[in-house]
């Protein structure tokens, strides 16, 4: 005590020395408080918004160029034109896997699949859309359908909505030479409701059809090349005596199956890898009504699970823990979900036999929001759409292809980790591949992350300005203390202090000087690292709808910055301080003493 | 009676580029009540010697024995605490503390109470001259002399019977230099202390009851 009492009193007599002393010590921690205490916002503030934010990238392949085509109308009698995308080769998704692309899920080119379920109800009654059909008719008198001639229905083979009428009117709209139709023959043709010439009507027996599909097929390759066929291509055929005995005959009879499984009675199944990576779940407009999303596990281990809309859930009076039997037909990588009856048909003219079947379970039921997506054609969800993990799915689907897998932004998609959307463009132009659109949607984290970096190289310049300041001010003041002090050290020594005490003697003054100097700097950095947090990042404020994948019943709060001090970052940075003065100190004092007291005090004679 | 005695120590030390042999195989004896000069040339060896009867260091052979102890088996900083006490030329006195607070330092490093320690403090101010008002003084207000009593007031408050003097005088004028002379020999004669002055001046090394010589690390007692 007495040696303690003795340095104290030596330090409060040398009060500007101590007073500078303190203060700079003061400032050294204040200023790594200040440091310490942004930088740990900072990351708490990626952390959190880590969990906020996702950004993904939909991928879609351009067109390789653009056609002019024409198309005959019999209303106005003349040729129009359209413009119409040719593709090209397919770019493979493997382009998108290359060295340094840190996914966090994907590239991922989903397809839809065709589901049959006809145990479940799949529309109520006033649902649904213009409805095709397939008939056995016959002119009511040879004519040329280049325009609408009256046929007569011999036999309706199918059609979901009861057609009561006898009679239709058909135009082959748009052949610019339709061959002449006789009214001694029977014709199988596959039609939908077409705008008339003239005006729209709904009185039976006047509605006007035109061809819809034939014996045709898009059955692809995984590498997008049409399978070849030798299908007639006909989306009409004279029905003769034996026709159903034909290959043509079992071919239109296939279609007909066709119809009758695909429309209205199957659902898209929609598989993948992350449902965030689904335009509408990533942009939250898909709410979890009952039960739960997809968890890591379900993708990793492949479970059976399935997320089913509300609509189907409710009139099929499905409930979450439920089990769906879902017998997969054919993969759609092109088209939107909506099943509206293609009459998708096998290079050999038959339907799609079923590749995967199994049971899943219902593990949530979702809604789709109001409003939906702005984001257009092929990225709502369709009519009915269930969502399985695409590990769930053991068989592959390479050889039910309907249609080709190009990627789409509504088809192909991966994700990345929040702020590289950069750093993935450089090493994506380094690939040197064209052909590919890639937009990124980030949800504004960007804009946040701007913030953060600002955050952030503050609190480095600070941690590293009180790193310098702390060192040099703890350097020149243990110096001016003690190895200034070696005589003082000598007489105590001479005195009879053990090196121990001496060094008691020494350091006692400096921690307390630095303790007290880095509490209240490191209480002032505490205070300080707030403020320049709220300055720095008051810029920005977000809306948690565009930032959370889900739900949730807060979405209505605002997304703002973390800048909560806290005082453990000021106690670590003080404590860190303290500790390094102490370690200097015992440095310095253990080179004093190993200097012999005689020496320093009489210098040696010899 | 003898209180020390230098039973044929050598001691040597390296310095930068040579080794020095500062002492060669020295004897002698101080009784108590008596005040010794050693004298000698720079480099002679004299420092050395108050080195080791400082307890600052151990001879690399001989013995120091005090009161009949070998300085080797004792505990070297409560020796230097209990039994020796040194007196330096530049005084090196504390200087963030007054004059009370150097002398009385010593005293409470042994566990003397603080106000006891004051008051035998300022005994021991008065008796190497100094008037009362020096107690608050902090040493850079004082002379020379008065600094040096101060120092020798500190060597006396420690209580222990060995006081060695490495050129007390060096830094004081004729008068004060007596001063001093008078308060060592004072504390040899009147107080029972072995007091061991280190000097080149022959004018305080005629003061002593014995002087002796040394000269290339030997040492010699003069007549």
């Amino acid at each position: 005590m007495v040696v303690l009492r003795k340095s104290l009193i030596r330090l409060w007599r040398t009060p500007v020395k101590t007073a500078l002393f303190f203060l700079l010590a003061g400032m050294a921690a204040a200023l790594l408080s200040t440091g310490g205490g942004l930088w740990k916002m900072c990351r708490e503030n990626r952390i959190h918004f880590e969990n906020l934010f996702q950004t993904i990238a939909t991928v879609e392949q351009k067109p390789a160029r653009i056609i002019k085509a024409e198309k005959w109308d019999w209303e106005h009698e003349r040729y129009t034109i359209r413009n119409r995308k040719e593709y090209g080769d397919m770019i493979p998704l493997a382009v998108l896997d290359f060295e340094g692309a840190d996914y966090i899920s994907g590239p991922e080119n989903r397809a839809w699949y065709a589901a049959y379920v006809p145990d479940y109800r799949l529309l109520d009654d006033n649902e649904g859309v213009s409805n095709p059909m397939i008939v056995e008719a016959s002119p009511v008198e040879d004519a040329v359908p280049a325009g609408p001639i009256k046929m007569e229905i011999k036999n309706i083979l199918y059609s979901y909505y009861r057609y009561n009428a006898q009679y239709f009117n058909f135009c082959d709209h748009e052949n610019p030479a339709p061959e002449k139709m006789y009214a001694d023959k029977t014709y199988i043709m596959c039609l939908i409701v077409g705008l008339p010439h003239g005006r729209w009507t709904s009185d039976p027996g006047l509605e006007e059809f035109v061809p819809w599909s034939g014996i045709i097929s898009t059955q692809t390759r995984p590498d997008g090349s049409l399978i070849p066929n030798d299908l007639s291509g006909d989306y009409m055929a004279e029905v003769t005596p034996g026709f159903y005995e034909t290959e043509e005959g079992k071919h239109w009879q296939a279609l007909i199956r066709e119809f009758e499984m695909g429309y209205w009675k199957s659902v898209p199944v929609t598989a993948t890898e992350n449902t965030d990576l689904i335009p509408m779940f990533y942009d939250g407009n898909i709410a979890m009504e009952q039960g739960r999303g997809f968890t890591q596990e379900d993708y990793s281990e492949g479970r059976k699970v399935c997320l089913v809309p509300r609509k189907f859930a409710g009139r099929n009076d499905l409930r979450v823990g439920d089990t769906l039997h879902l017998p997969l037909r054919f993969a759609n990588y092109t088209k939107s979900a909506y099943i509206s009856g293609e009459g998708y048909l096998t290079a050999e003219g038959d339907v799609y036999p079923v590749f995967e079947e199994g049971d899943w379970e219902i593990c949530g039921i979702y809604d789709i929001l109001p409003g939906g997506t702005t984001k257009g054609y092929g990225y709502q969800l369709a009519y009915n759409e269930i969502i399985i993990p695409k590990a769930s799915m053991d068989n592959s689907d390479c050889q039910n292809i309907a249609e080709p897998g190009y990627m789409r932004g509504y088809t192909t998609s991966f994700e990345i980790p929040n702020g590289t959307i950069e750093h993935w463009k450089s090493l994506w132009e380094q690939q040197g591949i064209d052909g590919l659109e890639i937009t990124f949607y980030d949800r504004g984290y960007s804009v946040l992350e701007a913030g953060l970096k600002r955050m952030n190289r503050m609190a480095l310049i600070l941690l590293v300005a009180g790193s310098v300041s702390a060192a040099c001010v703890l350097l020149f003041f243990c110096h001016m203390f003690i190895s200034k002090q070696c005589t003082r050290t000598a007489v105590e020594r001479s005195l009879g202090l053990s090196k121990g005490q001496c060094a008691l003697s020494l350091l006692s003054g400096i921690v307390l000087i630095v303790l007290c100097g880095s509490i209240l700097g490191s209480a002032g950095g505490y205070y300080c690292s707030t403020a320049a947090a709220e300055k720095i990042t008051q810029v920005e404020r977000f809306d948690r709808m565009y930032s959370t994948g889900m739900y949730t019943a807060e979405d209505d709060e605002e997304i703002t910055y973390l800048v909560a001090g806290d005082w453990r970052v000021g106690a670590v940075t003080g404590s860190i301080i303290v500790v390094l003065a102490a370690g200097i100190a015992l440095t310095m004092i253990h080179r004093n003493l190993k200097k012999e007291p005689l020496a320093l005090l009489s210098g040696r004679e010899e | 009676m003898e209180r020390v005695k230098v039973d044929a120590v050598s001691y040597s030390y390296r310095t930068k580029y040579q080794t020095i042999q500062a002492l060669t195989d020295v004897s002698c004896s101080f009784e108590e009540s008596k005040m010794y000069a050693v004298v000698g040339e720079s480099g002679s060896g004299k420092s050395t010697l108050l080195s080791l009867l400082a307890g600052l260091d151990l001879p690399a052979s001989g013995d120091i024995l005090v009161e009949g102890e070998s300085i080797r088996g004792m505990n070297r900083d409560h020796y230097r605490r209990d039994v020796v006490s040194v007196v330096y030329q530049a005084f090196h006195l504390f200087p963030l503390l007054t004059a009370l607070e150097n002398v009385s330092y010593p005293m409470e490093l042994k566990g003397m109470a603080k106000k006891e320690a004051r008051v035998r403090a300022k005994e021991l101010i008065a008796q190497v001259g100094l008037a009362d008002k020096i107690c608050k003084q902090f040493p850079k207000m004082m002379s020379g002399g008065e600094q040096q009593r101060v120092a020798i007031a500190r060597a006396l408050a420690s209580g222990g019977k060995i006081l060695l003097a490495d050129e007390p005088t060096g830094n004081l004028d004729s008068e004060n230099e007596r001063n001093i002379v008078e308060i060592l020999k004072s504390a040899a004669h009147d107080r029972g202390y072995t007091v061991i002055v280190i000097t080149h001046n022959p004018e305080v090394a005629k003061e002593a009851d014995c002087i002796y010589r040394m000269r290339d690390g030997h040492l010699a007692r003069e007549a």
